[in-house]
Formats: C-alpha cells, structure tokens, sequence
C-alpha cells in the first residue's frame, strides 16, 4: 500500500540539521502523535521555512531522521515522503488554468471533481477555475495552492505563511477548513506563522527561534 | 532624462553605425533576390530542384529533430549540475562551431566512412548500406547537418531549463507527482517555446550548411551544394532565383523564430 494512503498519526523528527550558506539549522528534535493542526512559531528568519522546506525534502544536504507514520523517510524524494509543503511564495503552474492546476493535484492525490467543487466553493474561488493561472492575485494564489496541497495524498502538510495574503474575515474559514481536514482525514497540519492567532484551538505550537525549537511547546490540547 | 547635445551626438553615432551594418547585412541579399517572384514559382517545376528542395529541407527537419532530442536531455541534466561542469562541456560542445566547415566534414569521415565506427556497428547491426558505407547517403547529411547544429541547440537548451525557475519542480514533487510526470507536465511545457525555437534555429542552420555536407555527399545535392554548383558551371544570373527561395525560406524560418521566443524574450525586444 502506498505510504501516502495509510492513515498516518505521527511525525517524528530526531536530530534534523541543515547548512547551507550562512543559515543554520537544527539540531532539531520533536515528535507530533496526533492528527490535528499545529503552530510553527517564530520570528522573520528564525528557520521555519528552512525546517518546513527540510521536512518535505527539497534540501539533499539536510541530515537527521525523519520519521512518518513510523517509517522513516529521510532519504526520500519529496513525492515520496507523504509530506505537502505549501511555501510561502507559492506560484500556481502558470502555463495551465487554475481548474487544470487543481486537477493536476487531484489526480496524484486520487480525488475527484466533486473534492475540487466542495473546496473550491469552501475558499470562495469557483469563479477563477476558468482563469489562467497567470492572472491571480496573491490572495487568490494563495487560497487555490492551499486546495493544491490538501488535495495532494500526503498525510501531513507543512504550510508555510498560508494566511499572509488572505484578508480576515477568509482567515477564519481557512483555519477552520484546516481543522475539519485534519480531523476527517487523519492529517497532521504544520503551520508556520509568525505569532500564533489568539483563539485558535491548535493541538499545540512548536517555538522557534536562530534555527532551534525552544524547549516550550504549549498548550497542548488532550486528544479528542 | 532630459537629453544634452552630448546624448543626441551619441544617439546619432550610434544609429549612423548601426544603419551602416544593418546595410552591409542586407543589401547584397536584397539585391541577389531581387528576381521575379514567376522565376522563384519556376523552379517547382524542375525536377532537379524540387528533389533538392525536399532533400534538403527533410534532413534539415530530421536532423533538428534528432538535435531536439539529443539536446534537450543534455541541456536538462547540465542545468541540474554544478556551474563548473557547465564551464568545461560548453566549450566542448562548441567545437563544431569554431572549426571550419569542410574540417568538419572531413572529421565526420571517420565517423561515416569504411571502417568508420558508425560503420563497424550498422555492421554488428546487419544495417550496412547497399553501397558499403553511409558517405553520399542522406544520412550522411542528417549527420553532417546535426554536427554544424546541434550545438545551437545545445545552448539553447541548456539556457532554457536553467533559467527555469526551480520552484516548479519543487511544488509538483511536493504535490507528489514523480521526476518523470514532472519533466513532461510542468517543466517541458514550461520551456516548450525556448527548446522549439532552438529546433527552428537548427532548422534554419542545417538548411543552409554547405562546406560539411560537401564532404561527406556531395551526391544527393542538397539545395546549397546544387546552388554552389550551378553558379560554378551557368554564373551568377543562372542562381539568382534559386539563392531568392533559400533567403524567403530564411525569412521564413526567421518569422518562425521570433513567433516562438518565449513572452519575456519577446518584452526585453
């Protein structure tokens, strides 16, 4: 069975390290056992992008374990982890329209077109399926990578920045859609932000500051 | 900016130098193709030409797209390797392009001749010609065309996929499609107009190349050699409307190219 389709509950990360260039990162240690939605915290620099990015596999030179669902994925190609990075600086596949880029997702992910249509009306953007992706705001890119990635098979999703050009009164239903996709589907969601929003009912939040998690990691929510 | 004497001086100087090569370049070919357009439509009718034509242009075609093919994959992998590698390879590759024409021929020779290597191994194959050796075949002018072109092709490549923006590939991985999918969804379509536009320009250069074809078969005449020919034994009035259909056919691909660079060339024009 493909790892992505298993009902995955953890992410364990021992020792992740990472030089590159002048940045450093690591070491990293921390373990998230249940399914459900988790601040990454920390200021402009502090190496959220750079553990995220390092997470899902995009930097050959990382070091240390990474473990999903058990399994130990380290070593693998990013296709292949059942880890989803949605960056910060995202840019939607500019040679197809913004249905094309989401059916993309789908049919690596095994969805179908009435996932597409329950999340698109979700995030308020039916009305662009049929505009090039070329043609998007920064707000509207942002919401139609978010249905990207939860339409990607991968059981945990790294979301780096993803409400920093959608206006308030959207960020709620983000959260919101983030929470009930985790839950529903069994999906540990990381999220990186610079300042945790006040009451958000996370599983928790990761600190991070120069590269290191602090050692504090609260409130930790029991599982429902 | 608010323009002094001194910058409308430069601007003049420079316009004057530069209408003085854009003359250079395209007056003699004006000239040598100004016929009538019923003596360039005369030619279709004679048989000598029109299999010239269609040889020419076939192997240019065929030897644009094995360059496409064969280019393409190196210009993907050298985009995906240190720069140092680049630095070394390029060069190399350029070779063909700094020697003179007929050396290139001549250096094709052991390639294509009895015992040449690609000889020894249609042998092994039991794909040996009728006539013992691949000289005076049309692939031997496939061959020819694809040494004098391929290095374009090369360059262009390589250009295109690192100029490519590596994110792309990141987010399909990351969505979870695998490094094939990849390449043949997201980052050839992505590059498609520069990589055509490098077969169009191989095109255009394999059509005219004369002094390596000339070497390796002189028979089948491509278009060039019969030209070279003709103003040889008949003189230059005899070749006038046949150089005419080889300069529209360059405008012709030269329109092609340009409808082909890719939108950001085209807003830097």
């Amino acid at each position: 069975m493909p790892e992505s389709s298993r009902y995955v509950r953890s992410l364990e990360v021992d020792s992740l390290e990472l030089h590159r260039n002048s940045a450093k990162l690591g070491p990293i240690c921390f373990t998230l056992i249940q399914s459900g939605c988790w601040w990454l915290a920390g200021p402009s620099g502090a190496g959220k992008s750079l553990l995220l990015e390092s997470l899902a596999g995009f930097h050959a030179e990382a070091q240390g374990s990474v473990r999903v669902g058990g399994n130990e994925v380290a070593s693998r190609s990013p296709e292949r982890r059942a880890i989803s990075l949605m960056p910060q600086r995202w840019r939607l596949f500019p040679h197809w329209t913004v249905a094309r880029n989401l059916r993309f997702a789908a049919s690596l992910g095994g969805a179908n077109a009435d996932r597409i249509a329950q999340l698109t009306h979700r995030l308020r953007v039916q009305d662009l399926v049929n505009r090039s992706a070329r043609t998007l705001s920064g707000g509207e890119t942002q919401r139609i990578a978010l249905i990207q990635t939860l339409l990607s098979p991968a059981r945990i999703l790294l979301l780096d920045e993803p409400l920093s050009a959608i206006d308030a009164a959207l960020q709620s239903v983000v959260l919101d859609l983030l929470q009930e996709e985790a839950a529903a589907q069994g999906r540990i969601c990381l999220i990186a932000v610079h300042r945790p929003i006040e009451g958000v009912p996370m599983r928790g939040t990761l600190h991070i500051e120069r590269g290191r998690l602090l050692p504090r990691m609260e409130p930790v929510r029991a599982p429902e | 900016m608010k323009r002094s004497r001194a910058d409308r001086f430069l601007f003049a100087s420079a316009a004057l130098l530069g209408a003085l090569l854009l003359a250079f370049l395209i007056v003699p070919l004006v000239q040598l193709s100004w016929v009538s357009p019923l003596a360039i439509a005369r030619l279709f009718s004679i048989p000598e030409i029109r299999k010239a034509l269609i040889l020419t242009f076939s192997c240019a075609a065929a030897a644009s797209s094995v360059g496409l093919l064969l280019a393409a994959a190196f210009g993907y992998w050298l985009a995906r390797r240190p720069v140092w590698i680049s630095r070394v390879l390029l060069p190399l590759v350029d070779i063909p392009l700094l020697i003179p024409h007929p050396v290139a021929g001549i250096a094709l020779l052991l390639l294509l001749a009895r015992p040449g290597i690609l000889n020894h191994l249609l042998q092994s194959l039991r794909l040996t010609p009728a006539s013992g050796s691949l000289l005076g075949t049309p692939a031997a002018i496939v061959a020819a065309m694809l040494f004098v072109s391929a290095p374009y092709q090369a360059q262009v490549c390589r250009q295109a996929f690192a100029g490519l923006d590596p994110a792309y590939a990141l987010r399909s991985r990351t969505l979870g499609a695998g490094p094939w999918r990849t390449l043949l969804r997201i980052e050839i379509p992505l590059v498609r107009r520069s990589l055509l536009g490098g077969a169009a320009m191989a095109l255009a250069r394999s059509a005219s190349e004369f002094g390596a074809i000339l070497v390796v078969a002189y028979f089948p005449r491509t278009l060039p050699v019969l030209i070279y020919e003709k103003f040889s034994n008949e003189g230059l009035d005899a070749v006038r409307p046949l150089a005419a259909l080889m300069i529209v056919a360059g405008l012709l691909l030269q329109a092609l190219l340009h409808g082909l660079q890719p939108d950001e060339a085209l807003d830097h024009a």
